[in-house]
């Protein structure tokens, strides 16, 4: 299995709702009632405890309020075992499918609107980068946007980095800087005022990578919107993908420092 | 997971010989997912940018072509873009989609011929971000794309890409549908063949609540209606496609949420 954060953002409950059972029928998975984990940083090593338990083809919605006081990100599992209560690494879980991973529904309520996404997230390796681009960015008098860069690495060891937004069109210098924090949600205001309609905003962080999900309301909270980006490796299909991926990293990450 | 020689049967079963995605028949041919188009209560909107751009300073645009398919996978037209190199288009898809039903597929082919990509044996594919707003509001729900569902041949023609099944296979959606709201269960068939696809509805005991099945020809696409059962329910999908992932609209009164099961 793999790790399924509770998501956090402004005015926002984060829900994360646990599905034991498979996506499919045909990768073999285990079957039968499973721990369920919630796993954050204590004190400088991660920690974990068992919150509850779920039967098989059980599902289950969890919130802050049942993992009890753990602040900072909180991420969930399903196992056969209960995780060590201490790791001086976070424990190794992988998705036991793969076409597709086993996933939870990781969502956000505010107010009446309610908006989710189907998804997990495994630990990145601390020295990768992240470029992506702005494409849900919306526009509008009562909109709001905010990028949420999750983050999760194997080392409990605090590092900090620098997300940077560009206009496409000019990468000598960033519009705006934010810093963010590993092994954290990091909420980061997305102003549409920066990037006028047709102008396509790119986001770039040198220190670490992340999923970087897009986050999307009406003042009024009458919609919501969710949804992440892929890393440049999916912009290709067969073949040498992550070759893909380094030859537009290395262009884009070069205009930024040359431009 | 299994070892020896039953994990070897399980392969011979499950996975020799069906991939997920096809590799084209030619060599750089670009690829897209066949996107949901709606023009019912619902508009839709296609964020594109120049993907070739991505690479090299050298290309400073391209002409995306586009090609729009009702539900019974028909081709109904083609339209070509031009976009530059840092630019975005959220593209309306409704002029090019008037006329022709409630919803449809659609496909996005870029500039596939970089040597960089051939030197890396690898497709350029557009599996981007489809917007979804009902027609009184500008504010969009996002999904991205669901397959590598088809490819554009330099002739012209078109590969679709869907991997088949040997047998029938079960997607079990990870998800809890809330009971009193309702949904609609988007599907797409990328594959060369009509495909049979069983939708079965269970409660929380495994009460059945509901069985059925559809005939999606290649490039097809359906919604499926389920307004408003009193529990909450589970879905499962069957089908010979190696993934019946489905893209799911909930709507609860004015508010919509777009998703991939």
């Amino acid at each position: 299995m793999s790790y399924y954060p509770i998501l956090t953002a402004p005015d926002s409950e984060g829900f994360t709702v646990l599905h034991n059972f498979p996506p499919n029928n045909w990768e073999i998975s285990s079957r039968g009632p499973k721990y369920v984990n919630a796993t954050t940083i204590s004190e400088g090593v991660w920690t974990s405890k068992t919150i509850g338990f779920l039967d098989h083809m059980e599902s289950k919605t969890y919130t802050r309020f049942d993992v009890g006081a753990i602040e900072g990100l909180c991420l969930l599992s399903l196992t056969e075992a209960p995780l060590p209560e201490v790791s001086p690494q976070l424990p190794n879980l992988k998705s036991q499918t793969f076409i597709p991973n086993w996933r939870a529904t990781l969502g956000l309520r505010r107010k009446d609107a309610v908006v989710s996404y189907q998804g997990e997230i495994e630990a990145f390796p601390a020295k990768a980068s992240l470029l992506t681009s702005g494409l849900m960015l919306q526009h509008g008098q009562n909109v709001e946007n905010y990028i949420l860069l999750i983050n999760v690495e194997k080392e409990p060891v605090s590092r900090s980095g620098e997300l940077r937004l560009f206009d496409a069109n000019n990468m000598s210098s960033p519009l705006a800087t934010f810093g963010v924090e590993n092994n954290k949600i990091n909420i980061i205001p997305f102003d549409q005022n920066l990037f006028h309609t047709g102008r396509l905003p790119i986001i770039a962080c040198n220190e670490m990578t992340g999923i970087p999900l897009y986050f999307s309301c009406l003042r009024d909270s009458s919609a919501l919107s969710l949804e992440h980006t892929h890393p440049p490796m999916s912009l290709a299909i067969h073949g040498n993908r992550l070759g893909v991926q380094r030859l537009i990293k290395s262009f884009w990450f070069g205009k930024m420092n040359h431009d | 997971m299994i070892d020896g020689s039953l994990g070897l049967f399980h392969k011979l079963i499950w996975k020799l010989g069906q991939p997920l995605t096809i590799r084209p028949v030619s060599d750089g041919a670009p690829v897209s997912d066949l996107f949901l188009w709606r023009n019912d209560d619902l508009g839709t909107v296609f964020e594109l940018l120049c993907l070739p751009g991505l690479f090299s300073d050298l290309i400073e645009s391209e002409t995306v072509q586009m090609m729009f398919f009702d539900h019974n996978g028909e081709q109904i037209s083609t339209a070509s873009i031009r976009i530059k190199t840092g630019e975005r288009i959220s593209l309306n898809l409704e002029p090019y989609t008037h006329g022709y039903g409630a919803y449809g597929t659609m496909a996005f082919f870029h500039n596939g011929k970089l040597e960089e990509l051939r030197l890396l044996n690898t497709h350029l594919a557009e599996r981007g971000y489809t917007g979804f707003r009902s027609k009184d509001n500008h504010f969009r729900s996002y999904v991205h794309g669901n397959y590598d569902a088809i490819c554009l041949e330099p002739d012209g023609g078109l590969q679709l890409l869907g991997g088949t099944s040997l047998l029938p296979r079960k997607y079990y959606v990870q998800y809890v549908f809330s009971p009193l709201i309702s949904y609609e269960v988007a599907l797409v068939n990328p594959t060369p063949k009509t495909q049979k696809i069983r939708l079965s509805i269970f409660e929380a005991d495994d009460t059945p609540v509901s069985d059925s099945s559809i005939h999606l020809p290649p490039r097809g696409s359906w919604i499926t209606k389920y307004i408003s059962h009193p529990r909450s329910w589970t879905l499962i999908l069957e089908s010979r496609m190696v993934m019946t992932r489905p893209i799911i609209f909930r709507r609860d009164q004015k508010m919509l949420d777009v998703f991939h099961g």
